[in-house]
């Protein structure tokens, strides 16, 4: 077991995700999300942003993010993380496993509870995507931190 | 399936909004379930010339493989650095 930082950014878009996390494709392993921070970078203004982090079965096309070690000495990780999809990832519907309205000006970071860090299965492609449905078109960025097991 | 997508000239990688006037790349990871998709994401990521355009399979195992040989050499290397000279 080892944790991973994996930071996201993109020019928000409401039909483009801003980025996924899933196990590998060929070699999958269970992760869980245990914190994530939302926010813009963008010149401070009043914008309606909703974040939802949505299950996926597929991650799309994306920019390749690496997940960092956050101990050094822990090997390179399994899953996968993209950022700035030109094709969307395969969501499950409904599968919605936080949403978060927010105003632009606003930094939120969600922590999971100690028993309540989200899943992912050790499912080929399987796991999590952001996506904005509401959003400007503004910098924004998450960081997540997960758990590989 | 990742792919590394190379360009001959620089190009701007719009993805990253935090200082994009030094953010010249010329070689960018795609996460992409083909080499097309991976190359049109490319293109359309950093607005770069098609021309100057190379798409490779990345081999996730040659990576983490290349990470560990070097953390294995370097453990030895230190291992080496504490011994008494023959």
């Amino acid at each position: 077991m080892a944790n991973y930082a994996i930071d996201f950014h993109r020019t928000a878009s409401t039909v483009a995700s801003l980025g996924t996390i899933s196990a590998d494709a060929t070699r999958p392993r269970r992760f869980e999300i245990y914190d994530l921070i939302f926010g813009s970078e963008a010149a401070a203004a009043d914008n309606p942003f909703l974040y939802v982090l949505q299950r996926c079965t597929a991650p799309g096309t994306s920019t390749a993010v690496v997940p960092q070690a956050v101990d050094p000495a822990d090997a390179a990780t399994e899953m996968d993380a993209g950022e700035n999809h030109s094709v969307e990832p395969t969501y499950t519907a409904a599968a919605i496993i936080l949403e978060l309205p927010l105003n632009q000006r606003a930094t939120f970071r969600w922590i999971a509870d100690e028993r309540g860090q989200l899943m992912a299965p050790a499912t080929a492609s399987n796991g999590y995507g952001i996506a904005t449905p509401t959003a400007s078109a503004l910098a924004i960025t998450v960081q997540a931190h997960v758990n590989e097991r | 399936m990742e792919y590394r997508v190379y360009f001959e000239h620089p190009v701007i990688y719009l993805a990253d909004h935090r200082e994009p006037h030094r953010r010249e790349i010329t070689e960018l990871l795609v996460n992409a379930p083909t080499e097309e998709a991976a190359a049109v994401h490319a293109l359309r990521v950093t607005q770069g010339d098609p021309g100057t355009l190379r798409v490779e399979l990345v081999s996730v195992w040659q990576i983490q493989n290349a990470i560990r040989i070097k953390r294995l050499e370097e453990e030895l290397a230190s291992l080496r650095a504490g011994l008494p000279d023959a």
